[in-house]
């Protein structure tokens, strides 16, 4: 399994969290939030199609909208192998961030 | 009493429509006019439109690149593994070649071998039909040099940008098409020999 690159692991995790509710705009405000930092509008598709032909997204069509000209959101969910990939991330993370912490090297 | 939506700026949405792929359209249009949407009700037109343009031009490469890897994508898909575009992509790249083949090839086998023949045949050739003489003209040629490398270069190349809080990476993929990567060794071997006969013509000095 290839690793997660960060911005992938942000966005499934912001997919997950946002459940129902996962779609461009929301993933992209909340991608905002955890990192303080701006994504424009169409960039972040660019991960989202790679997750999705990764296939640790999957997408499907909502409802038209008035807000958005009549037009459909575009939700997204976390596939099984998302959820694969996730946890192998956050083992690498756990793994590598608790030799620092048992190691000192984090001091306050 | 419903609130009517705040029209959109119709440049924005036209632009839009050029770089976006259909597939894509209903998702990223949307989006754009949600958000829009949302700021126009909160700080009005002229702040929403600031956002609307800047947002246009913060996506575009984004938004070419998808396009992009959408057409690629279909072409991928389509019933011959080696479909219409590819050769097509073959085609162009053989003749934005030829300029070059014709500076090169006589150039080596006389300096190389010492067979002038076909130099001498087409020296004649462009003093008979001087019109003839913008093939091997420098702009000619390294222009089809560079055409063939990246008609060439894109099919065979997947390339996958990222763009993340800390900026733009990519990531670069191999795919096994020889006739494309043929290609692309051609023009960058072409260019090498122009380049090293410039070099040694005009900065080596041969000893009298």
């Amino acid at each position: 399994m290839e690793l997660l690159t960060r911005i992938e692991e942000i966005i499934l995790l912001a997919v997950l969290e946002l459940g129902a509710q996962a779609y461009g705009v929301t993933i992209r405000e909340r991608v905002k939030e955890i990192t303080g930092k701006s994504i424009s509008v169409g960039a972040i598709y660019i991960p989202l199609e790679r997750l999705k032909e990764q296939r640790l997204l999957k997408d499907w069509q909502g409802d038209p909208t008035p807000e958005r000209g009549g037009r459909r959101k575009r939700f997204y969910r976390v596939t099984s192998d998302g959820m694969r990939a996730l946890r192998e991330s956050k083992r690498i993370h756990d793994s590598l961030w608790k030799k620092v912490t048992d190691r000192g090297l984090m001091a306050a | 009493m419903h609130k009517p939506e705040p029209p959109l700026p119709r440049w924005g949405e036209h632009l839009l429509a050029l770089l976006i792929d259909a597939q894509d359209s209903d998702a990223l249009l949307g989006d754009f006019a949600e958000e829009y949407t949302v700021r126009a009700r909160s700080f009005g037109h002229w702040k929403a439109g600031l956002w609307y343009s800047a947002q246009i031009a913060g996506s575009s490469v984004s938004l070419v690149w998808l396009r992009l890897h959408h057409w690629f994508e279909r072409r991928e898909h389509m019933k011959d593994n080696f479909g219409i575009w590819d050769r097509r992509f073959i085609g162009i790249g053989l003749l934005a070649l030829l300029p070059a083949l014709l500076v090169v090839v006589p150039g080596v086998l006389q300096s190389g071998l010492g067979l002038s023949g076909l130099n001498d045949g087409l020296d004649a050739a462009f003093n008979h039909l001087p019109a003839l003489r913008f093939l091997i003209h420098p702009a000619v040629l390294l222009g089809g040099l560079l055409v063939a490398f990246a008609l060439n270069a894109l099919p065979a190349l997947g390339l996958h940008w990222e763009r993340n809080p800390e900026g733009l990476s990519a990531t670069v993929t191999f795919k096994n098409h020889w006739l494309h990567w043929t290609l692309v060794g051609l023009s960058l071997l072409m260019l090498a020999t122009i380049l090293a006969y410039s070099v040694t013509e005009n900065f080596i000095i041969t000893p009298r």
